[in-house]
């Protein structure tokens, strides 16, 4: 199965994405995000309000086979969860870029976004891996 | 793809869920050549492996198979394992893949010089045929007369399947009902590719060690280790105490004095799994620690296998553990963790 980047996105090289809505970023995971953790089973989210900076963990997800960190794009106050996450975390396998959002971040330095990478740098930088 | 004792392996040909399930409700394939399989032969050979296991080799019946252990003098488990007689004076072990090595330095200095011991897990594949829909699909594929349904639960015998030769046992790994299948190595692809044409769905290392802790059952390296005995591990229902072997003297003397902790089954509040090494408390103080842990697609909750001091061990015990140093709420429960019809309650 061919994974999908849209152009519309801005990518984390942890394998984030951002989706920016005037102050506000929607944040995710991407599609080669979700198909190497396999079947995510659950999340670990900050509360609505919390402060996160940019480059730093901000979550955990876990799959049936992997733990993994979850990195903030950008600094900012986390004014929406994903909670429906909560009881079908295999959203995020099945609509990485939709019904799998994870995160919203109304944004410090909305500036932060030139520093985050376009989907054809994205991947450039899997093939660059060996990963894609 | 994973190295998992030395061999190159699958962790999931697609999604692990999706191969859980199949084994639950269907059918599922798992290429499990990786095990070790150690023939024995010669007049003295159960004699020589009644010495060693922990399980009566001497009352086996012709085709049956026993689960047990391999110990040290002072009880510690070397591995577990399954023995299987072939004939008067020729049985199949299966054993582990990282412990095989060591298991064969162990076992060929106790046995006497008539006791052939050939290692012939490098010339021949394991496969196992797993779930509910498992014993009509080999029958299909089995060309005898007599079909491996017929078999009891941990019987086998010789069988043809795809024209290959191969011992077929009423054992598993999963709960499920179903067969292992042991043969020459040129064989397994056909026989593998024979399952697959029937529908069989192809299940990796994930599933399996998903299945594994549903059904309660231990992994070598994990839940059980050359520290721990079988009476820690609540599993002194596999040592034949009325013969002599290997560690004997030391879990006698250690059930006398009663196991400073237990095995137990954890079922959690949360989804969150919990990892080795997670620490178990009590509320208060550490009493444990986890074994084993992984989401439950059946119970769509977390569960898992940890050691706790024997008296904060029993079953409906409140405790915590700790995920990401967060506590999260957990209790002992029995094992099985779903009602299985290969297992009863232990």
């Amino acid at each position: 199965m061919d994974l999908t980047f849209p152009e519309n996105l801005f990518y984390t090289p942890t394998h984030e994405w951002g989706r920016q809505d005037g102050d506000i970023l929607i944040v995710g995971i991407t599609d080669f995000a979700q198909s190497e953790l396999g079947d995510v089973t659950y999340l670990e989210l900050p509360p609505v309000g919390k402060w996160v900076e940019a480059g730093q963990p901000f979550g955990v997800i876990e799959s049936i086979k992997a733990d993994a960190d979850l990195y903030a794009p950008v600094s900012g106050t986390v004014v929406r969860i994903n909670e429906s996450l909560a009881t079908s975390p295999e959203k995020v396998n099945l609509d990485p870029y939709g019904e799998g959002w994870i995160i919203a971040i109304r944004m410090d330095q909305p500036d932060q976004l030139r520093s985050l990478m376009t989907a054809q740098a994205y991947r450039t930088m899997l093939k660059e891996k060996g990963q894609l | 793809m994973v190295t998992f004792g030395g061999y190159e392996m699958p962790v999931h040909y697609g999604s692990i869920i999706n191969e859980v399930l199949a084994v639950r409700r269907g059918v599922g394939i798992f290429d499990v050549s990786h095990m070790g399989r150690l023939f024995f032969s010669g007049s003295s050979a159960q004699k020589d492996l009644d010495r060693l296991v922990t399980l009566n080799i001497s009352t086996l019946s012709f085709g049956q198979v026993r689960y047990g252990f391999l110990c040290r003098d002072d009880g510690g488990i070397l591995d577990d394992l399954t023995a299987f007689r072939l004939n008067e004076d020729q049985f199949l072990l299966v054993v582990n893949a990282a412990t095989r090595e060591k298991d064969v330095q162990h076992l060929v200095t106790y046995l006497s010089p008539q006791t052939h011991l050939h290692d012939q897990t490098e010339e021949t594949f394991m496969i196992a045929v797993q779930g509910p829909d498992s014993l009509p699909l080999v029958d299909d594929l089995t060309h005898d007369a007599t079909k491996p349904s017929r078999l009891r639960r941990f019987q086998g015998g010789l069988f043809s399947i795809a024209g290959v030769s191969v011992w077929v046992t009423r054992t598993g790994y999963t709960g499920e009902d179903g067969v292992e299948i042991v043969g020459p190595k040129e064989g397994a692809q056909c026989i593998w590719d024979q399952f697959l044409s029937a529908g069989a769905v192809p299940c990796g290392l994930g599933a399996r060690d998903i299945l594994r802790l549903e059904a309660g059952f231990c992994l070598y390296g994990q839940d059980l280790t050359e520290e721990i005995t079988p009476l820690e591990a609540d599993l002194m229902r596999f040592v034949d105490l009325a013969k002599d072997f290997i560690g004997k003297e030391s879990l006698v003397r250690r059930m006398e004095q009663g196991p400073k902790i237990k095995r137990v089954g954890l079922r959690l509040s949360s989804r969150s799994a919990p990892r080795p090494h997670s620490p178990v408390t009590d509320g208060h103080n550490q009493i444990g620690f986890v074994t084993s842990g992984s989401f439950s697609p059946h119970l769509n909750s977390s569960i898992g296998m940890a050691y706790l001091q024997a008296e904060k061990s029993h079953t409906g015990q409140d405790v915590w553990v700790l995920i990401r140093d967060q506590p999260v709420a957990a209790q002992v429960v029995a094992m099985p963790f779903l009602p299985l019809p290969s297992r009863k309650s232990s």
